[in-house]
């Protein structure tokens, strides 16, 4: 075969080879080898200084290396094979493993070859064949920084699951063996038997009970580890060893490398005596995992202990009726689902983080649980009363099976939620509870917040709900409330995070973005209700009670972000909370924009006279513009109007905001008389500008000294009307704190004078 | 990590990054000039080579471990004040990409005696550096408990009736360093060879300034079981005088001047070797031998690199091509090679010169200018980003 057949790609691709000097000394000519086009490259590899005298590297690699390219059917698309010389040393780490009829290939990266091809060419190949030599060649395969090679061991048809950080967490400084029941599945593949094991956390004995206790799909996995060398030292295998071993005599060998030995042998032949009792019509598949302390971390771990586990088929009565000819099968040990790995595979730390609870499993709440989950720290109860139906097929983040029963799709959401969280890892409690009931029996918190929780994310969007919630600003058992909720089409999503103690509470969160409106026009427009109009303000904003019209795709533009932000406190230690975070869609449709505020801690009034059960609040927002007036007027009465909002069903009077006194108000030392003109006008437009959210909630003035409401002031609440059938207070802000006077509705239903 | 000896083409200059399996960077001298970080500039852009190669620290500035000042030449410190932040941490600029110096490693004695040369004052960069070494020596003096970025250590200084604060970051002469930053470091052992201790008299201490005083460290790093793995030994711009008061002095322990790679002292200078002028006796100017035998401890197959302009044929000096053969016949005798920076991989390489370091000595990483070069030829093969991030 001459050149001139070979494809352009081909050709092109050994010009380049060619042109890799100095690292490529010399590119042999192209040919074909069962059709396949390959060429010989000879590779200029530096050898440490001390060794270069003698042409020959560590491992017996040499100066100058040949290496094979084949250019395999798929090239271009694919790199080329890169094999090695047939009499390369194979018990080097970071050699694919394989037959010794075959090449040795070199395992060049940590990953896929291709993508390293497509990301950096072919030179970029060849300078990891010139790397990977150059290693090979100073003894340096393996680098401590990125870990330990683990023996490889995946080209197995037998598989292994296990719970990897729990088998090596058994390893103590001794030497010792762990016994395991493991469950295994065993199938035909191509005449021979494959199994499927999974290691459980059950641990086991050799005797006789503990074999009677086994069922037909159970066997038992052996972790069997070394102890300390003659120095007394742990003892650490730091040499490499290929993957070699067939049979048993090659198992026996390779526990004796690490030290092993005793306790395999001592378990095989108390297991060869007790298998003596017991009858068995097909093989048993036994596992024997060697948990080897290495120098240093493994690839991709933290951990330095590398479990090297081996599969053989045992029998009854007849236990090795092969003897120490039994073949014996390496396997991968592969990682079942734990919170370890998840978060290993999230980039989080491994630290537990704080317990929580989900308050709400529909579309966005199972959006927020499960990327949690999914992160190694779900929550540790989810609560929902509803159920699944069709319709959440749409947005929620279970998905039906596709078995035609499921079509109907009716299971408790939290249950649903609840089992999905289960399948990633660790528990998951549910309850399907009437979340409004907390407000009315406070022992309910006790079984639904699990004790030591440390917040709860309520993604329900229920106004009920929430008015439950806010009226549980005094209970110890409610850990502080992160609300999530969507609005206006899913095109803003607001996370309200209560502060510690419920300070500021859901209610004063929600409260000041409400007032937020007056100074952010494009929250006030898009809370306007746009395409709903009027009727959708009127029944509350939120997507849960009346669900709002979005796609999934649209939910998870702003569910992963709160989700990250969930993250961001489950992990952070102690809780700070007291923010209200806004998101939004930009006008393109397609970015979204967040923004964070902290809120400052609310003033809980001290009610002077008849309270009738309520409670006033004044927002931190309010109370700064209230110290900034008294600052202003130190040394005569001043005063204003409050506005906010009424929550009847928690009986909470939430001072929002202040608007200034009008300009006919009088003040003296003695008293401040609140004026009227405009006073109607600015609080119309108070009220329009917040879409109806927010209203005039009474009047405040100052003290000179620390004392409550005067007998005129009295007077002015007896006098209070309001344009609304609502209670009003009457604040008074003394130079220390707040006390108030509550004017009932009924009161106000005199209609004497005006606000 | 690997550990790593760099040079950074830095023409006549030193720059050499110090890498060790315990992952400390330890860069000894630096000479990033004006246009180093100008894409169009005619330097390699070795202040990007530089940052390339370190770690951020957790409030995202980049760091090294420990600077060392062989001298305050400006071929030495060139940059500084443009690169590396000089004052106390606190004033670190925000989002800077200002070089963070965690600890400085220079010479009061090497600097007392630059300043004693009136016909070379000091630049700009070695003034400041000299004002930020002795702010941090002054912390330590006042017995202050100093932290990262205020830390400073003396080398040379070694002077029984300091204070014990001050003493305790003075290593004298064949004194051992093995913390950088105030932390162990069980893969690196840093050994003080010079600057000489103060000379007998006034002429003597004029003759060793004249000689370019510099801190010289034998570094020997560590690799696998290996704790001499590969002994860089490097002495700023040192000449004749200097080589050999150090062979009179070790000549019965010349392990202590033994190297795998040799940094040329003053750009593979002639002075280095020898004090006679070969512009005056030609090709009767000898090498001096004990400066010879001082510069001559190469163990099995060593390198010697000259940080320098390409060497020419010429009569300049540095680099002087006579040296360059001096060194040749050295490396020759141990089975080594001689290499110099900008001619390495040819001289239109950016490339700086990378020695990892093995248990059986250094390996010089070959391939990678020519590739680099490839890389951005045009009709060559070019590169994208990885999906996802994929780490390979």
């Amino acid at each position: 075969m001459t050149s001139g057949v070979f494809s352009p790609a081909v050709q092109e691709a050994v010009r380049i080879i060619t042109a890799c000097e100095p690292l490529v000394r010399r590119v042999g000519e192209l040919r074909a080898a069962n059709g396949a086009p390959l060429c010989e490259v000879e590779f200029d590899v530096s050898l440490p200084s001390r060794l270069q005298s003698r042409g020959v590297g560590e491992h017996s690699v040499r100066a100058f290396e040949t290496v094979t390219f084949y250019f395999g059917p798929t090239f271009p698309f694919k790199p080329p094979f890169v094999l090695l010389r047939d009499d390369f040393n194979r018990a080097l780490a970071h050699i694919q493993p394989g037959s010794a009829a075959h090449p040795p290939q070199p395992c060049l990266v940590d990953g896929d070859l291709a993508e390293v091809y497509h990301s950096e060419g072919l030179v970029g190949v060849v300078q990891q064949v010139g790397d990977w030599l150059r290693h090979a060649a100073s003894g340096s395969l393996i680098d401590p920084a990125q870990g330990w090679e683990p023996v490889r061991r995946d080209s197995s048809v037998h598989r292994l699951v296990a719970d990897i950080d729990e088998l090596r967490s058994l390893v103590t400084r001794g030497s010792g063996i762990a016994i395991r029941r493991m469950r295994f599945g065993r199938l035909q593949l191509e005449g021979q038997r494959v199994y499927q094991c999974a290691v459980t956390s059950d641990a086991m004995r050799l005797d006789k009970d503990s074999l009677n206790s086994l069922d037909a799909r159970e066997s038992l996995a052996l972790i069997i580890w070394a102890g300390k060398d003659a120095r007394g030292d742990e003892l650490i295998v730091d040499r490499y060893l290929p993957e070699t071993v067939t049979s048993l005599s090659d198992l026996r060998a390779r526990a004796a490398d690490y030290k092993c030995d005793a306790p395999l042998k001592d378990s095989l032949r108390r297991l060869a005596e007790l298998m003596k009792g017991f009858t068995a019509s097909m093989p048993l598949p036994l596992v024997v995992v060697f948990a080897v302390r290495r120098p240093f971390h493994l690839i991709g771990s933290d951990s330095r202990i590398e479990l090297c586990p081996y599969l053989m088929e045992v029998g009854a009565p007849a236990f090795l009726p092969g003897g120490d000819g039994t073949l014996v099968h390496s396997i991968a040990p592969e990682d079942v689902i734990t919170h370890t790995l998840l978060k290993r595979m999230s980039g989080l730390a491994q630290e537990e983080g704080s317990k929580w609870v989900q308050f709400g499993a529909g579309s966005l709440g199972s959006k927020v649980a499960l990327h949690l989950a999914r992160a190694g720290c779900p929550p540790a109860s989810v609560v929902d009363r509803g159920w699944l139906a069709p319709r959440n097929a749409a947005r929620h983040a279970l998905i039906s099976s596709g078995d035609v029963f499921e079509l109907y799709w009716r299971q408790g959401k939290a249950e649903a939620l609840a089992n999905a969280i289960v399948g990633l890892g660790g528990g998951c409690e549910a309850h399907s509870v009437d979340l409004a009931a907390i407000a009315v029996d406070r022992k309910l918190i006790r079984k639904i917040v699990p004790k030591g929780a440390t917040f709860v994310v309520n993604s329900t969007a229920s106004l009920t709900v929430r008015a439950a919630l806010e009226a549980c600003f005094d209970a110890e058992a409610l850990p502080p409330v992160v609300e999530t909720v969507l609005f206006a089409a899913a095109s803003h999503a607001v996370m309200s995070i209560e502060g510690p103690d419920h300070n500021p509470s859901c209610g004063d969160l929600i409260t000041d973005l409400y007032a937020e409106m007056v100074v952010d026009a494009a929250l006030a427009g898009a809370m306007a209700g746009d395409a709903d109009g009027v009727a959708r303000v009127e029944i509350g904003q939120g997507c849960g009670s009346f669900t709002m019209t979005a796609s999934d795709a649209q939910i998870s533009r702003f569910a992963a972000p709160m989700a990250h932000v969930v993250m961001e406190i489950q992990q952070q230690e102690p809780f700070r909370g007291a923010e209200i975070l806004l998101g939004r869609v930009d006008d393109d449709g397609i970015s979204a924009r967040w923004s964070r505020r902290t809120i400052g801690s609310t003033h809980r009034v001290q009610i002077v006279g008849e309270a009738f059960g309520w409670h006033v609040r004044v927002l931190d927002r309010a109370h700064q513009q209230i110290v900034a007036a008294t600052t202003e007027w130190p040394n005569v009465e001043t005063g204003g109007i409050l506005v906010g909002r009424v929550a009847h069903a928690a009986r909470i009077i939430y001072v929002a905001d202040v608007l200034p006194a009008p300009p006919d108000s009088t003040r003296t030392a003695d008293e401040f008389v609140l004026g009227k003109v405009g006073a109607e006008k600015a609080i119309a437009t108070y009220h329009a500008t917040t879409n109806q959210t927010l209203y005039c909630v009474g009047t405040w003035h100052s003290h000179l000294s620390v004392s409550g409401p005067s007998a005129q002031d009295r007077g002015v609440a007896e006098a209070i009307s309001l344009s609304r059938l609502i209670p009003a207070v009457v604040l008074v802000r003394t130079p220390h704190d707040y006390r108030g006077l509550i004017a009932t509705a009924k009161r106000a239903d005199r209609r004497l004078g005006a606000s | 990590m690997t550990a790593k000896v760099t040079f950074f083409r830095v023409d006549n200059g030193d720059m050499t990054l110090v890498e060790t399996n315990g992952g400390h960077r330890i860069l000894v001298d630096t000479n990033i000039r004006d246009d180093a970080d100008d894409p169009d500039g005619k330097h390699p852009d070795v202040a990007a080579q530089l940052r390339k190669r370190l770690k951020r620290d957790n409030q995202g500035r980049y760091y090294v471990d420990a600077f060392v000042l062989s001298h305050p030449d400006q071929d030495h410190c060139n940059g500084l004040c443009d690169h590396f932040h000089l004052g106390p941490p606190a004033d670190f600029p925000k989002n800077s990409d200002k070089i963070l110096i965690r600890e400085m490693w220079s010479s009061e004695r090497v600097i007392s005696r630059a300043e004693r040369l009136k016909d070379r004052p000091l630049c700009n960069d070695a003034k400041a550096f000299v004002k930020e070494y002795r702010r941090r020596i002054d912390l330590a003096r006042a017995g202050k408990s100093v932290g990262t970025g205020d830390r400073a250590l003396r080398i040379g200084d070694l002077d029984q009736t300091d204070s014990a604060s001050l003493r305790a970051v003075s290593f004298g002469v064949d004194d051992v360093i093995k913390t950088v930053n105030g932390e162990e470091d069980s893969w690196l052992e840093c050994r003080v060879r010079g600057p000489l201790q103060k000379g007998a008299n006034e002429a003597e201490e004029d003759l060793i300034a004249k000689n370019r005083s510099s801190v010289i460290l034998q570094i020997a790093l560590a690799a696998g079981h290996n704790t001499e793995a590969v002994v860089f030994l490097t002495g700023g711009d040192a000449e004749v005088e200097i080589w050999k008061r150090l062979w009179q002095r070790h000549k019965a322990t010349p392990t202590k001047l033994e190297y795998d790679i040799l940094q040329t002292p003053h750009h593979c200078s002639w002075h280095s070797l020898s004090a006679d002028s070969i512009g005056d006796l030609g090709d009767k100017a000898k090498v001096d031998p004990d400066a010879r035998s001082a510069l001559g401890q190469a163990r099995k197959g060593a390198f010697i690199v000259a940080s320098s302009k390409p060497i020419k044929d010429d009569d300049d000096d540095p680099p002087s091509h006579r040296a360059k053969k001096e060194y040749e016949g050295l490396a020759e005798s141990a089975g080594g090679a001689f290499l110099c920076v900008t001619e390495h991989n040819g001289e239109k390489s950016e490339e700086p010169v990378e020695f990892e370091v093995a248990t059986s000595g250094a390996v010089l990483v070959k391939g990678t200018a020519a590739i680099a070069g490839l890389l951005t030829s045009p009709g060559a093969v070019g590169r994208q980003p990885l999906g996802h991030g994929k780490k390979t």
